[in-house]
């Protein structure tokens, strides 16, 4: 792989940026066949296979065949067929890893967590004391919430 | 909604089968929950239809939530079942996430070992098989379907 200068960089185009990003791209040389991957389900649109850096036993990776950073940039089609084929996996895990539930998980953007150029819809097998997803939430006065629902409609 | 397991009060955006509500205990600030307004535990027991719909909904309020507020990400979390899931009706979480906003989802990226993955996988494939699989023809009690066949087998015996 060539190596390219932060000079040479700065003077592609978005377009050819972007082209860089996807030749670069692990998960589309996963989808076109030029890396191994451990497949358990496809269609036309999206790809399954094990996440070789588990959150637990049986997490799966869901992700567009195309290269998309991001949800957002993702067809109704691919979000429709992603969507029945994470229920169909979390079905699978529940059944085959024999666990009680599992966790749904996407992060648009570097801010929420993104670690892979390409978008990647996580199935991740729940077990009791796993220290996933831990949260603190905050309990709102009814005020501020009615202030957050005038500011979102 | 025929359940009360959200507070309308605080519902932001209808989408005819589809709503967006204000999570009342917020985990980060602008938490948004989209959920189907039938009431159906998992995503499991959701219809096929009824799922893609919620998550190109959170799809899109996710880019609404981009351009009405000053935020760099957002995260999709679907808690199913056995730990997190606290409401038992299939929901769609949205937080908005700014950098150095002090949240944390990460977990430790070990890598496992092939026979690890492949045994997962194994399961995993098999139990997509079972799922996948379409109902068995059944032969019918007064038996008619038997003996069309039993004849149908006879016949072919006989000839030389």
């Amino acid at each position: 792989m060539p190596e390219i200068s932060e000079e040479q960089l700065s003077k592609l185009s978005p377009e050819q940026l972007a082209e860089l990003q996807k030749q670069n791209c692990p998960f589309c040389m996963i989808a076109a066949g030029k890396i191994p991957a451990i497949k358990v389900y496809e269609d036309n649109l999206n790809m399954a296979v094990m996440d070789i850096r588990p959150a637990a036993k049986g997490h799966v990776l869901i992700f567009p065949k195309e290269h998309k950073p991001i949800m957002p940039l993702m067809t109704k089609e691919e979000i429709n067929s992603m969507a029945i084929m994470a229920k169909k996996i979390s079905n699978a895990i529940l059944i085959g890893m024999k666990v009680k539930g599992t966790t749904i998980f996407a992060a648009n953007g570097y801010a929420a967590g993104q670690k892979s150029p390409h978008f990647l819809l996580h199935i991740i097998p729940r077990n009791e004391n796993d220290n996933l997803f831990k949260v603190n939430p905050e309990r709102y006065s009814p005020n501020d919430l009615k202030k957050l629902v005038a500011a979102l409609k | 909604m025929k359940c009360n397991c959200f507070n309308e009060e605080y519902k932001i955006a209808d989408y005819d089968k589809i709503i967006a509500i204000i999570q009342e205990e917020q985990i980060v600030p602008g938490h948004i929950i989209i959920t189907p307004k039938e009431h159906y535990p998992i995503i499991e027991a959701t219809p096929d239809d009824i799922v893609a719909l919620a998550f190109n909904y959170a799809n899109e309020f996710s880019k609404k939530l981009f351009e009405k507020m000053k935020i760099q990400g957002t995260n999709l979390i679907i808690h199913n079942g056995f730990p997190s899931q606290e409401k038992a009706h299939f929901s769609i979480n949205i937080l908005p996430r700014r950098e150095n906003d002090g949240f944390n989802f990460d977990w430790p990226a070990n890598e496992a070992k092939q026979e690890e993955l492949n045994d997962a996988a194994l399961f995993i494939r098999d139990a997509i098989e079972k799922l996948d699989a379409k109902p068995m023809k059944v032969i019918n009690d007064d038996n008619k379907e038997a003996e069309k066949i039993d004849k149908f087998l006879e016949s072919i015996r006989r000839i030389p």
